[in-house]
This record gives structure tokens, sequence and C-alpha cells, in this order.
């Protein structure tokens, strides 16, 4: 027994944590030692050896002999009048105490309704005691402070000397401060290394004690550090466990951080062993380093405290695991596997069922708790916090798995990731959800296109052709591929698939509904020419692509370079498609549920033609003059091959075979039609009667064919098709799909073929196990960086690729996902041989990239039914909720294609601080709006860095700040100098802190040369916008920018602060005509009222705006009352003057109108090419928000520095309105700011008005500056000569 | 006369704003009549010292040989027909503000042509001047920039860098001045009618790479050419074609050559020129009538 216990014994003090842990306190005390020595620098110590000379200095004055004799009689006297405070208070305290016992007395005579009246003297006389007592206690304490005061009488005599005594004293404690104050920092850091790694020997035996059997029992250094996590409850079998993490035991510094939120054991791999070697390189390898991303998790100050949320809810593992092998890390790849092994004793654990995460799976761990997801991808503190799980649900939704596979959101009430389902597909379906308070209706609409009346739009020949490879008309296509797939490859499949197909295009354009369509007015000449101009500039392009236009466009909808080769055309004009001008000009008539937009093309009358214009019939020839209409090869089939199939399915209808064989060859199907609710209904007469000819029955059985193709392939997953509206999702549920039994998956005999195949034709290895051990053996190798992989990139996906195919064959759900989308068909390998052919796997295959598969099972692996409690599952305030919602919706209607929301950002080193001078025209108030509005921005990262400027090394502070670039560097110029880009700074920037900073004002110019330039960060959204804006450049605006920039989609840039909301949801809903500068309108998306209301909150909710309504002040009476009240006290507004009406007239004076049509009057056109016209004013008092009008008349370049609106009422020129308040420019900004926000009423209680200033009387002539007369030209001649 | 004096005055600063010698008001060819072409010293105002430039010694093209500084002259001439351009509108068109806008019969001034095809307007200045060129210092007095007639005086200017300019407006309708300009701050202020005290004052901070417009939005037609200047190697070209660069330091040049209704707005990006110590470079620079984009 004694052996076995000393055998525990030493097993346990060799514990795999003990070491880490002393290994740790050793680290720990060495860069505590590396810190101490950056602490004692040169300067460091020369300022404490100043100190401590000048504290001896102070010391020594103090000890010269009358000063110290003064010191100690003022010692004395101090503690003498100090006793006696003390005695006194003491002595008050009492008598007070006595007092308070006399008024209990009292109170209780009172109370008992005895006489009182002697208890009331008492008490009076014991408060007279305190009373006096208390003036003698206020007596003394005056008397010590006189001690040392030397204003006090008693100190008339030494007054002088104790001033010195007190000033010397003061400057001693002085000097002390600072000199304990640099060294107790040191101090501190010394105090704790010591601690850690003591040099006395007493101190070091003391620890090394403490490290020893049964005393290490007693508070020891050594020591397992657990979280305890009540509330994270751990899902243990059938029961639930509080969390304990022991992570912390070994990986002791994960939140150890340095002022800044620095990492202060940053990660790295040190190839040295010692401790000092990664001190020197600041390295740390694992379990030492700190957590890569302390700004997010860990930190306490962080939204993930470890002491709340420990690690493994994130991580997985084994929390309680005090060794490598029980926490149950997972490698990432196999190479990491080996090296684990060879290291560690690593081996995979099957009985623990949460196994850590493998890093690259680990932003899986994410939805537990965030189950919008959109937050990941997007958050204005926090950016991208976990991309990878966010591609992922963007590729879901981009392909729509959830047509096949439905993601609920929930299992059993139990909320489990985002809900992806469905919108219900019928309006009785719809109302049945809303009567039922248990559901909700789902969110997502079919992917596809509509197929409701196909043949409105192409040929069976199309979509037989479309459906057997959808890539091969267009590359770019999302759709699957369901046929011709691995299991695919047989005679037998071939002859069916021909016959499926054949079906499918036979009942999709025998189903397909009649179309309204619209058409163009009689006679109109299409223009190509002209027609490819809008296709450029009206917004296509913010959302497809066409090869006609390279350069520009967006995956967001497809490419249609080809979209002449399959549209149906009208049968007396090969020219011209009625469905095509249909399509682009209401988009719904054809599809209910599209996302394509309408976009108001509308017919007018331009300038160019005599005639009116219909954009729309312009890009339908332009589309279609790019080549011929196309017929398309069908596979054939055999008739005998339909029989059979027919017989196939019939049989699986339970059918006997005799009987099949009898309806075949009578072609009578036993029942009537009325009668029948499957697919069979196709073979069916209404009277159960034989069909007469065999062109009728063959096309019943394409039919047939055709209905069961669609129910098997789920093809009403993605497209709406008439009669399928009700037709359930045919794929598994991919809710708890993350936690799936891999019991049941199946897997077949997927090992055998990847051993023999699995890489695509034109791959190096011949099969997939070829692949992996190549890239096993090529890490052991030493990877990228002995050239054994090409780049980092190859590295990356090879190994990733491994760690899949190990995954899978020891049967994991990432492996079995990874191949599922790869070629989801390889299950079947040599499994068809025993299957029928209605047996096959159907899933297609998507044209998904290696990394977007690792995305999307990122994303699935993550829908686990095991949410945290409520607490810890994130719940976004309104506000927050709001901005998720609306980023989604951004997305989703791609707002983001044609709108930039975050400006670019450029990086780059800077000598000279951009600046902007406030000019007289400025108004002072102006400036303080703006800043309310737009919160100054730091320039300064506050970093340095080197660069070499005109040949010369110089170190330049570094400044980060965005905006609109408006020049670009001129390719032909060598000279780096000389190389500009150009930034129109939007927002206020302040270079510096305080009072010294230098600020840039909007509109300022940020000039970046080259040689100073260190990085150019793209803008969020708006790709199209700049497109345009290049394109308009080139063709429209004679190289404006700025006009340019006003023709294009405008930067939705703090938007909030702007827009009323109310105003905004009924424009999403139904986008008017704003702006007159622009080539192309806000199209109106097909969204609903309760979409358009959470857009129109986003603005307000992102941008700190009132949310999500705000108070129009300028409104109320109340204000109007006493902004007339003020200006007349002021002066500013005469006894009989209106304050609205002032702002009236200035409204309708001779500025507006200039630009804008106002007050009933429209703006006049004098060259409608190039005039520049402003929005109609009436919108402005339902549209824009008061402060934002305000400082748009300020200053309307502080907002948009492009804008072509000039600062119409300088501060130093009220005089151009002199009647109206008194010349004031001030008070004719908010007056006419109020008139427009008053509009309506204003138009209603004075009606249209004219204003013109009064007639100057003649102007003071300036010597030298009459008009410059071009006339004078020939006098000027004869006068200089 | 009292003005006309004045006028002359202000000529005589002003030659140097402009930077060439033409009509005597820095404006190009805002004038269709006849222009004089007078003396023009290009860095002190008024004095025609001689210039000194350093030579650079780091510029390899730069021969340090001469004793002196040289000038570069010459005419920018369109080859090929010159296309008739009329007016923009004519007196009496029914525009915004016609009262004044349309008093005249409006000059389109993208091309204006004199004497033998010469192109009047066209830009010809240097990027960047050779190191150690001392940046001319600006005038006391501000220049003018004025409008009549809904119509900007000048049409092109050069001024250098720091320079105040007024903007003055000679018209009883309101105007705004809107500037374009690449490296400098924006304008874009109204112009009271009649202003004849300038209320609206701005002095470009920066050179320019190019000329930069500036525009009344009101009148879309209205369009006037800057080019802020930080060297004193910058000319326009008079109504004949005619320009004329002194005191250049003998070596090789780029010279830049810009007009507006140039495709691409360059007429030659590079032209490369010598200067001998002591002389003057001449030379013809050829502006084909295909390289016009009206």
């Amino acid at each position: 027994m004694l052996v076995a216990t000393i055998g525990m014994m030493v097993k346990d003090q060799t514990d795999e944590w003990r070491v880490y842990q002393k290994q740790g306190f050793n680290l720990s005390a060495a860069t505590k030692k590396r810190d101490i020595d950056a602490l004692r620098t040169e300067g460091y110590l020369a300022t404490a050896e100043r100190l401590k000379i000048e504290a001896s200095r102070v010391e020594e004055a103090l000890s010269a002999t009358e000063i110290k004799a003064l010191a100690e009689t003022q010692i004395q006297a101090l503690d003498t009048a100090t006793r006696k405070v003390e005695l006194l208070s003491e002595t008050l305290k009492s008598k007070g105490a006595l007092r308070d016992e006399k008024r209990g007395n009292y109170n209780l005579k009172v109370a008992n309704n005895l006489p009182f009246e002697d208890a009331m003297t008492e008490f009076h006389e014991a408060q007279g005691a305190v009373d006096a007592m208390q003036l003698e206690v206020e007596e003394a304490q005056k008397a010590q402070a006189d001690v040392n005061d030397p204003a006090a009488e008693v100190n008339v005599d030494k007054k002088a000397e104790l001033e010195r005594l007190l000033a010397l004293q003061a400057t001693l404690k002085i000097i002390t401060g600072k000199l304990d104050k640099l060294e107790s920092e040191e101090t501190l850091l010394e105090d704790a290394m010591l601690k850690e790694k003591p040099t006395s020997m007493v101190s070091r035996l003391k620890r090394w004690s403490m490290e020893q059997p049964i005393l290490d029992g007693f508070n020891s250094h050594l020591k397992v550090h657990q979280d305890w996590l009540p509330d994270l409850m751990l899902q243990l079998g059938m029961t639930s466990i509080a969390r304990f993490d022991r992570c912390r035991t070994c990986h002791m510094n994960a939140d150890k951080t340095l002022p800044g939120n620095l990492q202060a054991y940053p990660h790295g791999n040190p190839e040295s062993e010692n401790i000092h070697d990664w001190v020197e390189a600041n390295e740390f390898p694992h379990p030492f380093a700190t957590h890569p991303n302390t700004e997010l998790f860990v930190t306490a100050a962080s939204p993930h405290p470890v002491s709340k949320f420990g690690c493994t809810i994130c991580h997985d593992g084994q929390g309680s695991g005090t060794s490598f092998g029980n926490g149950e890390h997972t490698p990432n790849d196999p190479h990491q596997q080996h090296e684990w092994e060879e290291e560690y004793g690593y081996h995979a654990n099957h009985f623990w069922e949460y196994p850590m995460l493998p890093e690259r799976l680990q932003e899986s761990g994410c939805i537990k708790c965030h189950h919008d997801v959109v937050e990941l991808g997007q958050h204005p503190e926090f950016g991208a916090s976990a991309p990878k799980v966010n591609r992922g649900f963007k590729l879901i939704q981009k392909y729509g798995c959830f047509g096949c596979h439905e993601i609920h959101g929930s299992d059993g009430g139990v909320a489990i990731g985002p809900d992806m389902r469905l919108e219900p597909q019928t309006e009785a379906e719809a109302l049945r959800i809303a009567e039922d308070p248990n559901k909700r209706p789902g969110l997502y609409r079919k992917v596809g296109p509509s197929l409701r009346s196909i043949a409105a739009k192409t040929g069976a020949d199309f979509i037989a052709n479309w459906t057997q490879d959808p890539s091969r008309f267009r590359p770019s296509t999302k759709m699957p591929k369901f046929f011709g797939n691995s299991n695919q490859q047989s005679d037998l499949a071939k002859n069916y698939e021909a016959v499926e197909l054949a079906g499918l295009a036979h009942l999709l354009t025998g189903l397909s509904e009649e179309l309204d369509m619209l058409q163009p007015a009689d006679g109109y000449q299409p223009d190509a020419e002209r027609g490819k101009m809008y296709f450029a500039e009206k917004g296509c392009l913010s959302c497809h692509t066409h090869a006609a236009i390279p350069d520009a466009g967006d995956d967001m909808a497809p490419n249609i370079s080809d979209i002449h080769r399959k549209v149906k055309r009208n049968a007396d004009d090969a020219d011209f498609s009625d469905w095509l001008y249909t399509w682009i000009r209401e988009p719904t008539r054809y599809h209910k549920r599209t996302k394509m937009g309408e976009l108001f093309y509308d017919v007018y009358t331009g300038d160019e033609a005599p005639t009116d214009i219909d954009p729309v019939a312009d890009i339908v020839a332009f589309l279609l003059s790019q080549g011929p209409a196309e017929t398309f090869e069908t596979p054939e089939y055999k008739d005998e091959d339909l029989d059979s199939l027919t017989e196939l399915f019939l049989r699986k209808g339970r059918f006997s075979k005799e009987a099949v064989e009898e309806v075949l060859e009578t072609k009578t199907f036993p029942q009537k039609k009325q009668s029948i609710k499957g697919d069979e209904i196709a073979l069916a007469t209404e009277d159960g009667s034989a069909v007469a000819d065999d062109a009728t029955w063959k096309s019943m059985k394409l039919e047939y064919i055709g209905r069961k193709t669609v129910s098997r392939y789920g093809c009403y997953g993605c497209h709406d098709i008439s009669g399928y509206e009700n037709s359930r999702p045919i794929g598994a549920a991919l809710q708890d799909w993350g936690r799936k039994d891999t019991s049941k998956l199946g897997l077949e005999h997927i090992r055998d073929f990847l051993h023999h195949h699995g890489e695509p034709a034109g791959s190096k290895f011949e099969s997939t196990e070829a692949r992996v051990e190549h890239a096993i053996e090529a890490a052991a190798g030493g990877g990228v960086a002995t050239k054994s992989f090409a780049s980092k990139e190859e590295e990356e996906r090879e190994l990733g690729a491994a760690y899949f195919y190990e995954n899978l064959v020891h049967h994991g759900r990432p492996g079995f996902i990874w191949q599922k989308l790869r070629d989801p068909r390889s299950y079947d390998y040599l499994a068809t041989e025993t299957k029928g052919y209605d047996e096959y796997l159907r899933m297609p295959k998507f044209p998904l990239q290696e990394d977007e598969i690792e995305a999307i099972a990122t994303f699935v692996l993550g829908l686990v039914a095991d949410p945290p409690s409520e607490q810890y599952i994130y719940q976004p305030d309104e506000r927050d909720r709001t901005r998720i919602e609306g980023e989604f919706l951004m997305a989703k209607y791609n707002c983001v294609g044609c709108h930039m929301l975050e400006m670019p950002e450029v990086t780059f080193g800077v000598d000279e601080y951009p600046s902007t001078d406030l000019t007289p025209a400025d108004h002072p108030a102006a400036l303080d709006l703006l800043l309310k509005l737009r919160h100054p921005k730091q320039g300064l990262t506050g970093e340095m860095r080197q660069f070499t400027i005109d040949e010369e090394e110089v170190t330049l502070p570094i400044a980060k700040v965005s905006g609109l670039q408006m020049a670009f560097p001129d390719p032909d110029e060598e000279d780096p100098a000389f190389r500009e880009s150009i930034f129109d700074s939007f927002d206020v920037i302040d270079f510096g802190e305080g009072d010294d900073a230098t600020r840039l004002l909007p509109s300022g110019k940020v000039i970046v040369t080259d040689d100073r330039m260190v990085s150019y960060k793209e803008g969020r959204g708006g790709r199209f916008a700049e497109w345009l804006v290049d394109h308009l450049v080139e063709e429209k605006t004679d190289g404006n920018r700025q006009l340019a920039w006003q023709a294009s989609p405008p930067p939705l840039y703090q938007e909030g602060i702007k827009i009323q909301t109310p105003w905004l949801y009924d424009f999403l809903l139904e986008p008017q005509t704003i702006r007159h500068t622009t080539v192309l309108r806000m199209p109106k998306f097909n969204m609903s009222m309760e979409e358009a209301r959470v857009l129109a909150n986003y603005f307000a909710a992102v941008d700190g705006s009132d949310f999500p309504y705000h108070e129009q002040e300028a409104t109320s009476q109340a204000y109007l009352d006493s902004q007339q009240l003020e200006l007349t006290k002021e002066g500013v507004l005469a006894k009989d003057a209106g304050y609205l009406h002032e702002g009236w007239k200035s409204l309708n004076g001779t500025l507006c109108i200039k630009c804008h049509s106002v007050g009933g009057r429209k703006f006049k056109v004098s060259d409608p090419k190039n005039d520049v016209q402003g929005p109609d004013l009436n919108r402005v008092q339902r549209r824009l928000r008061s402060d934002w009008v305000k400082l748009w008349l300020y200053n309307p370049k502080w907002i948009v520095p492009y804008t072509s609106m000039p600062l119409n009422f300088p501060h130093n020129n009220g005089a151009q309105f002199p009647d109206l308040y008194n010349g004031d420019a001030g008070a004719q900004v908010e007056g006419t700011v109020d008139a427009l926000l008053n509009y309506t009423r204003m138009m209603e209680e004075v009606g249209p008005t004219t204003y013109a200033p009064p007639v100057k009387k003649e102007s003071p002539v300036i010597e030298g500056q009459t008009a410059v007369d071009p006339e004078a030209d020939g006098q000027l001649q004869a006068a200089t000569e | 006369m009292k003005s006309l004096s004045t006028i002359a005055l202000m000529a005589m600063g002003l030659l140097f704003i402009s930077g060439c010698g033409d009509s005597g008001l820095g404006g190009g060819a805002s004038q269709e009549t006849s222009v004089v072409v007078l003396p023009a010293d290009l860095l002190t105002d008024g004095a025609a010292d001689p210039v000194e430039v350093e030579p650079d010694s780091d510029d390899d093209g730069t021969a340090a040989t001469g004793n002196g500084p040289g000038n570069f002259n010459g005419r920018v001439v369109l080859t090929g027909t010159a296309p008739a351009i009329g007016p923009i509108h004519t007196q009496g068109a029914n525009i915004k503000d016609a009262e004044v806008c349309a008093a005249i019969d409006m000059p389109n001034e993208k091309l204006i042509t004199g004497a033998d095809n010469g192109v009047a307007n066209v830009f010809i200045y240097m990027q960047k001047a050779p190191k150690g060129t001392p940046k001319p210092s600006p005038l006391d007095e501000a220049v003018i920039f004025d409008q009549k007639n809904c119509r900007f005086l000048p049409h092109c200017l050069v001024v250098p860098t720091g320079q105040l300019l007024k903007v003055l407006s000679d018209d009883t309708v309101g105007h705004n001045t809107h500037s374009y300009p690449s490296r400098n701050n924006a304008i874009n202020q109204t112009v009271e009618p009649g202003d004849r005290v300038g209320k609206l004052q701005f002095a470009y901070k920066s050179s320019e790479r190019e000329p930069l417009r500036v525009v009344c939005d009101f009148h879309s037609w209205m369009i006037a050419w800057h080019l802020p200047v930080d060297h004193p190697f910058a000319a326009i070209t008079d109504a004949d074609g005619n320009f004329e660069i002194k005191d250049l330091p003998p070596g090789d040049h780029t010279f830049t050559v810009w007009h507006e209704a140039a495709k691409g707005k360059f007429v030659n990006r590079k032209l490369k020129i010598t200067v001998q110590p002591g002389q003057t470079t001449t030379q013809e620079i050829g502006y084909a009538a295909s390289q016009l984009e009206l």
C-alpha cells in the first residue's frame, strides 16, 4: 500500500500541468526581468539619480540647526494640540451620548403619556453641555490648525522661518512622491518576479517546499485553475452538468494583456526550447501564448470574459481535462496530428462526444449563441469577427440549400442558428400561419427563377439542354448539376436520364401559364446602341454582368451575356422579345417573388431624338443584338426507355407487373382522373377510358415522367412551379446536423471510391487518397518553407483536404459533409449495383470550390440544439437588432451593390497635416452644428514608420483616414512623389489631440503620394457607383468626377442623420424621383412592408441618430414663437415682420429658383444636357431632418464634398437680401430652413410668392475694379503705347 | 480715363499672373479683338532682374555650362481645318436670366483661333520646376476674376499659389463661383448681383497638375480655367497662339501643353525642349484638328 501510495504521489507530481505551470512561472519571471531591464533605461536612471540628489539637498537644508529646532518644536506643538483635540472630541462624544439618553427618556414619557416637563429640562441641560463642548472642540481644532499656519497669531515671531520650513517639507514630499512613483513600477515588477523566482535561499526553499507532495495541498502556487460556469451547462449523455473549464491551468497566459489591449504573450512558433529566446523574440508557443483575439475574447473588458464564458463553450473539448490528451485537443490537419502524436502521444478519443473543434472549423461554435449570424460578418466595432461561418451562411443563401434541406432555426422549441425556412408559397398557407400564434412564417424566397410561365420565356429544347448540364450554357451559374454525375455513368442511367429530361421539358412547358405581356408602343424602333448605354448606366450592372461591358458588374444576378441565345423571340420580329421587354419593365409580372427591382425605365422624350424613347425596348434590342436565337440539342431517348421507366415508377406506385403491362399495352389507366392525387394523374383520362392515339399516350407518359422527375429531384425547392406550391422539401433537415449521430451517416463505400477516384478530370492526382498522401508527405517535408508546396494557399488547401479526408475515413461529420458537397453521388459508389434507378442518390452537384465547402461545413456543423442558458444567447437591443436585420436586407437586395456605406480608407505617412481654414463666409454656428453631427475622428494612428522620400530615409507618423478618391496617380508619371491619390474627406478629422490638433473639415483634400502610401482599403459597397463614375467621367462629364458622382447612386454615408425615417419607409416601398442629376433611378424592390420598416430604421440605428423617429422641432409652434420673439428682441426681425414669412420670401427669392423648382415655380431649363437641377424643394419637409438641412444650407460641401449646391448665405454677405432679417445671414439660414420645413403650411397660408431683393443704390465703385470690358482692349493698347 | 489707367496698372501686375503676354489681362483670349503683347517678367512684379537659378546638379539632362537663363517661345498652331463653332446662344435667346445673360451673343470660348490658325488659350507649363527655382511671390493686390453678361472674365488664368483672387460680378443677376480643383479645397459660393467689392476672395494654397475648371452652376455655359502654379514657368497663348516663357535655366525641360478642347485635354503631355544659355528656343507646337473634341 505504501508503494502504491508513493507511486500515486510520484504520478501526481509529474502531471503534465505541473510541468507547464512551473515553466509558465519561469517564463513570467523572465518577461518581468525583461520589462525591468526595459524600465532601467538611461533616462530612467538619470531621472532617479537627479531626484535622489534633489531630495538629499532638501533633507540637508532641513537638518540645519535652526530649522531642525523649529521643526522639533512644531512637531511637539502639533502633537500637544492634536492630543487636546482628540481628548475633547472624546468628551464631546460622551456628552452627546448623555444627551441622546435624555432625549430617549423624554420620548418615552411622551409616548407613555407621562408628565414630561422634567425630562425636557434635563434634555435641554444635556444639550447645553454638548453645545458648550462643541465650541471647545472647535477652538482646539483651530489651535491645531494654527500650529503650522505662518499667518496665525501664535506664529508672529517665527513667521518667516516657519514658512521656509513648510516649503522645504512640501518640496521634499513632492520629490519623494516622484521618486516613489518612478520606482514603484519597478518595485512591483521586481516583487512579482521575486515571488515567482525568488533569489534568497529561504524564499526558494519555501517555494520549493510548497511544490512538494502533501504540502502542495495548502494553497500552493501550483494549482489547477478552474473556471466554474454553473449557468453554462454541459450535456453529458442524458444529463446536464455545470461546466468546469480547467484549460487555464496550462494556458495560464490566455488572458494576459498589456495596456492598449496588446497581447502580453503573442503567439508564435519559436524553434528554440529556451524560454529566454522566446522572451527575446516576443514569440510564445502554446500553451503559454495569450489568446489571439483579446479584443473579443477572454479579457474582462471583452464581450466574452473567460470568467463568464470559460473556454469550452466556444472551443468544445473536455474542459475538466488537465493534460493534453484529456483536454481532447483536435489537430487542424493530419500533419499536425502526426506532430502531436510524436510530441504529446496524441490519439483521438472516440468516447468524448465533443472533442475540441479544429482551428479550421472553430467559428462553427459562434452560432450557438449568435443565431442571426449576420453580426458575425459585419459589426461596427468588431468588423467581421467570424468571416468563415458568415461566408457559409451567405453561400447557403445563394445556393438555396434550404429549398430541399429545412433549416428551421429551432428544434422542439430549442433555438438553433438562423431560421432559413422558405416563405409560405400560397396565400392560404400564409393565412394559416398568421392565425396560429405558435407559428412563424419562413422568410426566404426560392432562389431560382419562377417556371410558372416558362413557355413565354424559352423553349422545351433549352429547358432539357440546360437542365442536363447548366454550366454548359452559363459557366457561372449557381444551378447545380442533376445529371451525368458519378452514379449516372451506366448506359441504363444515361438512357433514363434522356427520358427524364424530355419528360421535364414536356411537363414544364405543358404546365406553363399564359403571361400577359407588355409591348413597346406600336412602330417603335429600338436602338441597340442606345440600349447598350442604358444597360450600362441604368443600373443593370449593379447586379448582372455582360461580356459586352467588361470590367463591370456583380455576381449577385446571372451573367446575361448569352441571354440572346435562349430567350424566345417574337414570332413576327426575330430582333425583339416581348418576354424580355416585360421582364425588364415589370419583373414581378413574370416572377412574383423576384428580387429584381423595377428600375423605372420610363418612356421619355429625350433631347437626342424627336420622338419618345423607350429605354427598355432599346435594352432588349441591345441584348438580342449580341447574336441569333438558337435551337438547343437535347438528349435523344428511346420509346422503350420511356416505357420501361414508366413501368419502374408505376411498379413503385404499387402496381403489379401484370397491371403495369396492361396499362402500357392498352393505354388505359385503371382509375379516373379525378380520383387520383399522385403523379399518375398524368396517365389517366376523365372517364377512365383508353387513350386513342399513340401520340397522345406518349405525351401523357412523358408528362408522367416529368412529374416524377420534378418531385424526385425537388425542382420546386428552388423554382415556383404551377401545381407544386404545397410540396415539401425533399432533403434531410439540417437543424442539429452538427450533432447528427455519426452512425447514421451513409458512408457506404466512400473510402473505396476515394482510393480509386475522387479528383476531377485533369487533376494531377489519380485519387483523393493519393492527393492526401502527397499533402501529408509534402507537409512532413517542410511545407512551403522547403517548396514542397508552391504557396501558402496550396498548403492550406491541400492540408484542408487531408483533414477532411482523414475525418471522413474516421466517420466524422465534417468529412462526410465535405465529400457530400464535393461529389454528392460518390456515396453511391458500388452501391447502384444493388439499387433500383429510382433509389439512386439524388442530391445534385453544386459548383462549389473547396474553400466554399469548408465555409458551408463550418456553418452546418454549428447547427446544434445545444444552446447555453438565455443570458448567454446574444440578445441585441432594439438598435442593434435593427442594424443586424438591416444588414441582412442590405445584402438581400444588394443595396451595397450601388451604394457605398463606408468610404475607402487610406493609410499613409504624413508630414504636413492636411487642414482646413475657415473663411469669412463660414458661420460660427455652422461649425458647432457640424461637430454635433459629425464627431471628429482621429487621423493619426500613433504609429511611426520609415519612408524613403526623395532618396532620404525619414520617419513619419502614420495617418489613417477615409474619403472618396477623386484623383488617381498618373500612370505616366515616374516620380513617386508626383503620383498622387487624392481623397475628399467626408469627416471632421483631427491630427493630434487637444488644442494643438490640426483639423481637416469635410471636403478637405487628403493628398497621398505613392512614396508615402502604406495601404488602401476599398470602401464598403458601391462598386457599381464607382464603376459608373469612371464611365461617366469618360463619356459624359468631360472629366469632371464631382459631376459624375452627382449622376451616380450616392454613398449612404451617415444617411441616418439626414433622412426622416417615415419618409424613407414610404420611399423604399414607392421610390420617387429625387435627384434630377442622376442617370438612373432608385429601383422599386419587391420588399414587404416589414422589410421596408427595418431598412428605414436601419440608418437611424447605425448612425446614432434619434431612433427610429425624431422630433422635427421646426414644425412646433412653440419653437417658431420663440424664434420670432428672440429675433425681434435682437432687432433682427422688424416688429411687424413674421419669422416664417421672411424665410418663405428668402426661399422664394432669386437664389433657390436658379436650380430648384420651388413654391409652385418650375426650374427654368436652359440646356437640358448640362444644367444642374437640384431636387424639388417641396419634398424637404417630409424627407430631411432639420439639423441636417440647416448644416446643408450653412455649408453644403461639409456634407457632400462633390455637390454643386453653393454656399448661398455666406456669413459675411447677409446684404444680398438686406431687407430679410435685417441682413443677418445666420438668421436668413435659419428662416429659410424653417420655411422649407413648414413648406405645406406656408403654401397654404401665404401661397406662391416671388421675392426679389430691393434694387441697391449705386454700388460704391472701388478703384480699379470696374468690370473688365472686352471692348476695352483697343483702348488699353492705346493707353499702354 | 481713370479707370483705363488703373486697368493698365492692373495689367502690369496681371501679366505675371497670367504667365503670358497676351491681352494684358491675364485673360488668355477672352477677347476676340486684337491683343497687345507687353513685356512681362515672370518672377517679380514688374522689375526685370535676371533670374539666377541654380542648375540642378542631380538632373542629368541639365547642361550646366551656360552663364545665364534662356527663353522659350513659340506658337500653338492648329493643323487641318478648324471647325467653325457658333455662339453658345444668341442675343435674346429664351434662357434663364435672359435679360442679362442673353443680352449678347455668347461666344463659345472652347476653341479660339487667330491669325494663321494660332490657337488661343492653350496652357504651356512645367509640371515641376527644376530644383532651386524660387517660388514666385504673390502680388499685394488681389487678382480680379470678374463676370459680365454671364461670362467669366478672364476665361483662362495662371495664378501663383498664395495669390489672393477676388471674385466680382457686373451682372444684375446672382451667380455662383464653383471651382473644381484636385489638390486645393473647392470653392462654391454665391456672388450677389453687382458685387464690385468682392466678398468672395480666396487663394490657391497648392499648385495643380492641370488647369482646373471654374463654373457657375446657375448658368451651365459659364466656364473658366485656372492654373495655380508654384513656379514661374507657365504661360497661356494669346489670341494668335503665341506664348513666351522667360528666364529658364539652361538644359532640358519638359512642358505640358494643355487645351480645353483637346481630347483628354492634353495637346502634348510631354513636350521636351532644350534651352541654351542666354538664348531663346523657339518652337511651333502642332495641334492636329483630329485631336479636337468639341
